[in-house]
């Protein structure tokens, strides 16, 4: 019997047995698979998350890069943070490091590191430029205004000068001073500011109307040197035919010009034009063409546009019209013709000469400026949105950077680059410090001057800038109405402040 | 002859405890094959779900240094392209942009691979074939001149490229069949802004 029961229980065991091995291979197959899933899974989750890092660092560096840009255009280094300390940026950090290419080319180069996301991005920009027509009318020597004479404003891009009513806004300035005569008979008006060198003043003789402010300049005005284009010129040419003389589109050049009277000379835009002399005798006519682009006339030795002759321009926005006198010829530049020209007239070094016959509608800034008689000058107020634009840094190129490695891939870049999170500081206060020489008014209007480290001024206590430079270049702030004209004088002495911060 | 009835099994017991058995492993076998289908498909969905998005990723870091005005076609919703023609910023030298050579990224002409290339035709020409498990067409897209899977384009290939001023628009649909000839597809969708 126990035998028995012995064998019926070793037989139940054995089939008991039999199931328990068909469920643990049953088991074993489902916990592999489950497990082959779970670990491909999670290398699948961790591929992804790493695209995601490195996403998200290509954000964080594009961040930096768009702080360093907007620091160029406030006059900044562009320098954002460092290796060391870089800027902190939400779980991650970047830092830009600048490289300069050319004297108004530089190139930022931002890394940005977040989770094991790593991504450099570099970005190369062309500085923004002033540009000296904002003056207006400027003469870096003593102005004489002569009686008759009308100098106002109005806004090329709002329609025609006649078609306006506000002729206000014009600005009339030197380095020296200034003197306006007016008759009875040959009253002078100035519709706009007049402003002499600093410490100066406006020397008015017989019936003047000037519309707004003597106030002397803040500081000396220092005008750019100009120099032509290279070009290859062609031998001179003395143009002497009923036939116009086509100057067309594209870069070229006379060493000398000499249109006859009865002749005719046409510039066509777009176009870059060099010569080494120009004349326009009597009863000759010039015409640019600027139906199709811009013109720019360089004329480097005589330039001389008779009295009798005729100037004319195709369109009537004067920054398509760009007259330059580079260097310091021994002839001054003699605009004695009659007509309009809309243009701007630039001779740093040279002199200027306006004939009575002529009107010019745009600015005209020289190291002298005579005038032949009553002087009739219309200032374009759309030169200073221009030139606000002009100020703004241009982006040439943008592209990623190929990182290769940054030591080890771990998941914390704080660890990578042994950095206390809690010590660094966000964007806007990771720009390198620079010496800041600015004068202002606070908000009680009170003049201040500071001279100093930025990170010790308190950019709070200023209402507005009346000028500031970083590390000695010029800050352009963005203005909701560009500036016109000299910096005034505050008339006053400034408070001179200490550190603030 | 009473033991020896005790000690075996009738017919019918041994047959109930077969039938019993028989089920049990055929129930098994469903569990595992059903777990091993399961596996295939979602190892299958990922592995192309990752893919994809690995894909349209390199794409996208590609377009980003190029400049709106040298990429061709322009094509304008709802006018897809396949091909994108495009050439990237290198930097700065003498004071002007220098650009890449022309490459391209594209279906090949079976249609079913993404490849990259610079200098096609000319010396120094280099393809890169970057993923050869394209959809014909994009997903829920049928060739018939109509916007099927609402998308606003019509009858667009498996890889898809669509221009907003200075926006290029990706989609993308992988596929894959599995053993059992069921066929898994993935769709992505990125869009680039150019930065030059």
């Amino acid at each position: 019997m126990k035998c028995m029961r012995n064998g019926g229980a070793r037989e139940g065991t054995g089939r008991r047995g039999t199931a328990l091995v068909f469920s643990l291979v049953a088991v074993s197959t489902v916990v592999v698979l489950a497990a082959s899933f779970t670990q491909y899974a999670s290398l699948v989750s961790s591929r992804q998350a790493q695209a995601v890092d490195r996403k998200r660092a290509f954000y964080i560096a594009e961040a930096g890069l768009a702080e360093a840009y907007s620091g160029l255009t406030c006059g900044k280094s562009g320098v954002v943070g460092t290796p060391e300390t870089p800027a902190l940026f939400g779980e991650g950090v970047f830092w830009t490091t600048t490289t300069e290419l050319a004297p108004d080319l530089i190139q930022l180069d931002c890394t940005g590191i977040v989770g094991s996301g790593r991504a450099k991005l570099s970005l190369v920009a062309r500085r923004g430029s002033e540009t000296v027509f904002t003056l207006g009318m400027f003469g870096d020597d003593a102005v004489a205004i002569p009686a008759g004479s009308r100098i106002d404003a109005y806004d090329s891009s709002k329609g025609s000068y006649a078609s306006q009513q506000d002729k206000s806004g014009a600005a009339l300035g030197s380095n020296a001073a200034i003197q306006v005569s007016g008759t009875t008979l040959l009253p002078t008006v100035i519709v706009g500011d007049v402003t002499p060198g600093p410490g100066l003043s406006v020397a008015v003789t017989g019936t003047v109307n000037i519309s707004g402010s003597q106030q002397p300049a803040h500081g000396p005005t220092v005008l750019p040197p100009v120099s032509a284009p290279q070009t290859s010129l062609a031998p001179a040419k003395i143009h002497d035919s009923p036939y116009p003389l086509v100057i067309p589109a594209g870069e070229s050049g006379y060493q000398s010009l000499t249109i006859k009277g009865g002749s005719q000379l046409v510039i066509q835009g777009p176009a870059t034009v060099v010569l080494g002399s120009l004349s326009v005798e009597n009863k000759a006519d010039v015409t640019f063409d600027t139906a199709n682009g811009p013109i720019e006339l360089y004329v480097s030795g005589a330039f001389d546009l008779a009295s009798g002759s005729m100037v004319a321009t195709s369109g009537t926005e004067p920054s398509d019209v760009l007259i330059q006198v580079p260097g310091s010829p021994q002839k001054p530049a003699a605009l004695r013709a009659t007509g309009s020209l809309y243009g701007l007239v630039f001779a740093p070094q040279g002199q200027v000469v306006l004939g009575p016959a002529l009107n010019v509608f745009g600015a005209v800034v020289a190291d002298v400026l005579a005038f032949d008689g009553a002087v009739h000058m219309h200032f374009d107020k759309h030169l200073a949105a221009l030139s606000a634009d002009e100020r703004m840094p241009r982006q040439l190129a943008w592209r990623i950077v190929d990182m290769g490695s940054i030591g080890e891939a771990s998941a914390d870049p704080f660890d990578v680059l042994g950095l206390d999170k809690t010590a660094l500081l966000p964007p806007a206060k990771s720009h390198a410090d620079q010496v800041l020489v600015i004068d202002y008014y606070d908000y009680s209007n009170v003049y201040h001057t500071y001279d100093g480290p930025e990170s010790e001024f308190d950019w709070t206590v200023v209402k507005d800038v009346i000028e500031a430079t970083r590390d000695g270049a010029q800050v352009f702030l963005p203005r909701n109405t560009p500036k016109t004209g000299v910096m005034k004088s505050p008339g006053t002495l400034p408070v001179v402040d200490g550190p603030m911060v | 002859m009473s033991r020896r009835s005790r000690a075996g099994f009738t017919v019918i017991e041994t047959m109930i405890a077969l039938v019993i058995i028989g089920l049990v492993l055929t129930k098994l076998t469903l569990v595992i094959d059903q777990a091993r289908r399961a596996h295939e498909e979602e190892s299958v969905c990922m592995a192309l779900d990752d893919q994809a998005l690995e894909l349209i990723d390199r794409i996208a870091y590609a377009l980003y240094g190029s400049d709106p005005q040298k990429v061709t076609p322009f094509m304008e919703t709802p006018l897809p392209a396949s091909e994108i023609h495009f050439q990237v910023s290198l930097g700065v030298e003498d004071g002007e942009a220098v650009w890449s050579d022309p490459e391209v990224i594209g279906l090949t002409e079976q249609g079913d691979a993404v490849y990259w290339g610079q200098n096609l035709g000319e010396a120094g020409e280099r393809v890169v074939v970057w993923a050869n498990t394209v959809s014909e067409l994009l997903q829920d897209e049928v060739l018939n001149g109509l916007d099927d899977n609402g998308n606003e384009l019509a009858d667009e290939l498996g890889l898809a490229f669509v221009m907003n001023g200075r926006s290029i628009t990706i989609r993308l649909t992988l596929e894959r069949m599995q053993d059992d000839e069921k066929t898994v597809q993935v769709t992505r969708e990125t869009t680039v802004t150019c930065r030059n």
